[in-house]
């Protein structure tokens, strides 16, 4: 089970997945780590569990009665309900089977099928155009539907290393293929790291193989003018 | 008040099988409950009526055959229980009198789901209320993406990020007779501020650092205290797992 993740969220992050209040894109990123590690998965349903015990917790007791007049309320809303059940299912029937969330994946290079869904979606929305960062380092932005973090994809050169750099914004990197390693250890397949802004390193791919990741990266929050885009060629914010 | 676990493993049974070979899916020793008879295909299924204070794998149950037999009862009792508490789930992200018309809406979007995904819930993945949580948790998300203005920029639909609880959960899961009483007594045993905290996490939709700016704590502050009201709720479902067995 050495393919297994070894770095993964902190169980904060867990919790605001699990909870739904994590914006879309660092939860593409959490999802993406989940689409590799049944241990987080299993953390995430724990999660769930506790979210279901305070849904199903009311503090309000009202809620509780069931008087009649409720009751006669709910039988409203209910029949209400079942109309529109009813009149949906009709329309179903006149319609081809549900073609419209299915995945042409025909679109997609065959090595990239086993990426996780929502990272497909991305690569099929919109064509991939990889832009040279430096010699070994790839990036190809991608489209997530929302404006606060920009979502790209990373290709460093097997046996290639990126300069050392400081993040200017929080970072996560999810690794999608092959592995790579800086000062403070390996990563592969699934694994989950996030930089905050301030940290330094300075990755290096490994020999065999390109390594693919996903990147996930806060809007700088300081950063203006364009002498620190001349002095840092990682810095090329597009939220998307 | 409890069925047998000879009746819950019948109609998981049923569920995976269209051999139906058990004649009663729950056990007639459910003393209080009141029940109604369906027919599914030459079985008979008898579904609580009364569903009071009753041990939360009936409402396992009762999705299950929702989803085998579209049952109208078996939906109605479902609708009765989950409409409030989803009601209050939703007031908790939009508390204002102004969205009382929104959240009615959210609650019929969600009570579609669970008809129409019911056939695809299974019982030994997740527990009822963990599978209709994370239907809302997705619906209360899909409402938030919609009022993006880059929302059309990305075929990305919400269950691609956040699946349901069943889609991806553990195949060892066990829930079967956790009583609801138990639970709520637990979650409302919490000290004040860590039940403060996680609520608004969970209910109200607030990132960690949201809650902080709002309670003026410091982050670490809340994360800990978020940390600690998991670390009870986790020991407090365990140990009402084990009475079960």
């Amino acid at each position: 089970m050495n393919t297994s993740p070894q770095h993964h969220p902190d169980k904060n992050m867990l919790t605001e997945f699990a909870a739904g209040c994590l914006e879309s894109a660092p939860a593409i990123a959490v999802s993406t780590h989940l689409h590799y590690c049944s241990h987080c998965r299993n953390e995430v349903h724990k999660l769930e569990e506790i979210g279901a015990a305070l849904f199903s917790t009311t503090i309000n007791d009202d809620l509780d009665n069931q008087d009649t007049e409720l009751t006669r309320a709910n039988d409203g809303a209910f029949a209400s309900l079942m109309q529109v059940i009813d009149v949906q299912k009709n329309i179903q029937q006149d319609l081809p089977s549900g073609e419209n969330t299915r995945l042409n994946t025909t679109t997609l290079a065959k090595k990239y099928t086993l990426l996780p869904r929502v990272v497909q979606k991305m690569m099929v929305d919109n064509p991939i155009q990889w832009r040279t960062v430096t010699h070994n380092l790839r990036s190809a932005n991608l489209v997530a539907g929302q404006d606060k973090y920009a979502v790209s994809l990373q290709k460093i050169r097997s046996g290639g290393q990126v300069p050392e750099h400081e993040h200017t914004a929080s970072e996560i990197t999810v690794v999608l293929k092959g592995s790579f390693s800086d000062e403070d250890s390996v990563y592969q397949q699934g694994d989950f790291l996030l930089k905050n802004a301030g940290d330094r390193h300075q990755p290096l791919a490994s020999n065999n193989e390109d390594c693919l990741c996903l990147s996930v990266e806060q809007a700088p929050v300081k950063l203006t003018g364009f002498l620190m885009r001349l002095l840092n060629p990682f810095i090329s914010f597009t939220p998307a | 008040m409890a069925s047998t676990n000879s009746s819950s493993s019948a109609i998981l049974d049923n569920h995976r099988s269209t051999h139906v070979q058990t004649s009663h899916a729950y056990s007639n020793k459910v003393g209080s409950i009141h029940t109604h008879k369906v027919n599914v295909s030459g079985m008979t299924i008898q579904i609580p009526t009364n569903t009071k204070k009753a041990p939360l794998k009936k409402w396992n149950d009762l999705l299950v055959t929702l989803g085998i037999a579209q049952d109208r009862t078996a939906f109605k009792a479902l609708f009765e229980h989950f409409s409030p508490l989803l009601k209050n789930y939703f007031i908790g992200k939009y508390p204002t009198q102004s969205s009382y018309q929104m959240i009615e809406e959210l609650i019929q979007e969600v009570m579609i789901k669970v008809w129409q995904k019911a056939a695809s819930y299974d019982p030994t993945k997740a527990a009822a209320s963990t599978w209709i949580f994370t239907l809302a948790r997705n619906t209360r998300i899909d409402m938030l993406r919609r009022q993006n203005k880059y929302a059309n920029t990305t075929s990305i639909e919400t269950e691609d990020i956040w699946e349901d609880a069943t889609e991806n959960g553990p195949y060892t899961f066990l829930t079967h007779k956790r009583d609801e009483v138990l639970i709520k007594e637990k979650v409302l045993l919490l000290p004040d501020d860590q039940q403060t905290v996680i609520r608004k996490v969970y209910m109200e939709a607030k990132s960690h650092a949201e809650v902080a700016a709002e309670l003026r704590l410091p982050l670490g502050t809340v994360k800990s205290r978020v940390r600690l009201a998991q670390k009870k709720l986790q020991a407090m479902l365990a140990e009402t797992k084990q009475h079960e067995l």
